[in-house]
């Protein structure tokens, strides 16, 4: 199944706030909290945390295994904990109408 | 990040006057400011009978950076080769003015000559003269298969009447809607917490609060900067200083932080989680306070 985020979906990274989560990151900090991006469509707004802008980002006719094997290799992260935690953030776009899921 | 307070606008709109008073290359470096600060989206407005070399050179400067544009523009103003030019430029969205149903004659002939590229749509600027013809608009746009109906917000910062209509009067005209199916075709954008509950009474607005100086500036045909264009409190001109510089300056943030504070005679109000106080610069301009409800809401 490949993903793809909707063209309509207006977004862009925060470059402070990414500065500042990737600041935390090296010293270890939790960053789960600090947005680093911002999606915008039809009113709805929505912040995303360090992760889910790189989930977001690879949405671009991807499979969710494609992702994740990619997001393995950057994130320190139990492969099932991050396939699991993936799966819901993208439930949760597709719901919003912010990716759509292509089964062909 | 703080999606009530955000770093930089996502959407601006700008309205585009004569150009006599404008500065040399001023909209053009306007365009490029936009791109470099990261603004999302940019809607231009401009009442004339041709597009003005200001907006092409705005639409070019823009064509190719990562900025949604939309156009609002006279019916005169949309002939076949400027709907070409707009086609090439990936322009999103032009929307034809119309202030009446009369003026609606002319948007199938508008339409076909788009052929869908770009998209076409209807702006309708809901006045008090005119808010019993919404209804009329709406079925117009259905039964045209219209993709598009902007309802645009006043522009207060030139001094025009404030448009607001009373409980009753909103309670007949969401009768009136309520017979027109809507169908999941037709994108309709409305800016009025009010005018969105009377087209959609069981759909919570969408925008979470006045988004005056956070998601949204306008910029005036003079190059004034405003949180909204509804909202009259200039916050910078862009012949004085950097896009960048207004919308990092404290005078802006304060007023975003001021714009927050939901009225105090809202807080009690049973409505409030859903008009989150309304339409704040209606409030301003009809009661002189930002501390005052909306009066629509009466």
């Amino acid at each position: 199944m490949k993903i793809f985020r909707n063209p309509d979906v207006l977004w862009r990274e925060e470059d402070d706030s990414k500065t500042e989560a990737y600041a935390g990151l090296s010293k270890g900090e939790n960053v789960e909290d600090v947005g680093t991006s911002v999606l915008f469509s039809d009113g709805v707004m929505m912040s995303l945390n360090l992760l889910g802008t790189e989930i977001w980002k690879h949405c671009d006719g991807r499979t969710l295994d494609e992702i994740l094997a990619e997001l393995m290799s950057r994130f320190d992260v139990e492969p099932s904990v991050l396939r699991e935690d993936m799966l819901a953030f993208l439930n949760e776009l597709e719901e919003k109408g912010f990716v759509r899921y292509d089964n062909s | 990040m703080n999606l009530t307070e955000l770093a930089s606008p996502i959407r601006i709109y700008w309205d585009i006057g004569p150009a006599r008073d404008a500065p040399v290359n001023g909209h053009q470096r306007t365009a490029e400011e936009i791109a470099l600060n990261k603004i999302l989206s940019l809607q231009l407005t401009e009442n004339a009978p041709r597009l003005s070399e200001a907006v092409i050179s705005i639409i070019d400067s823009l064509a190719v950076k990562p900025v949604a544009l939309s156009l609002v523009a006279s019916r005169s103003a949309l002939d076949a080769s400027t709907l070409e030019h707009l086609r090439l430029r990936s322009v999103k969205v032009v929307f034809m003015q119309a202030s009446s149903l009369k003026d609606l004659e002319a948007v199938p002939a508008v339409v076909r000559k788009s052929a869908g590229r770009p998209a076409m749509g209807v702006s309708f600027s809901v006045a008090r003269e005119n808010v019993s013809d919404l209804p009329g608009v709406l079925a117009f746009c259905v039964n045209h298969r219209i993709e598009h109906l902007l309802l645009p917000m006043q522009r207060l910062t030139t001094g025009s009447g404030c448009f607001s209509f009373s409980r009753e009067e909103r309670t007949e005209l969401t009768k009136r809607l309520s017979r027109i199916e809507k169908p999941s075709g037709l994108k309709i954008t409305i800016h009025d917490p009010f005018l969105w509950r009377a087209c959609y009474p069981t759909v919570e607005f969408p925008n979470g609060g006045c988004q005056a100086a956070n998601t949204m500036l306008y910029i005036s045909p003079g190059f004034d900067v405003y949180p909204c264009p509804l909202l009259p409190i200039k916050i910078g001109n862009l012949r004085e200083k950097a896009l960048k510089d207004i919308i990092r300056s404290e005078q802006k943030m304060r007023l975003r932080r001021d714009i927050l504070k939901r009225p105090a005679a809202c807080v009690s109000c049973g409505e409030t989680n859903e008009c989150k106080g309304g339409c704040r610069g209606r409030a301003f301009v009809m009661t002189g306070s930002l501390e005052q409800p909306d009066p629509a809401c009466k």
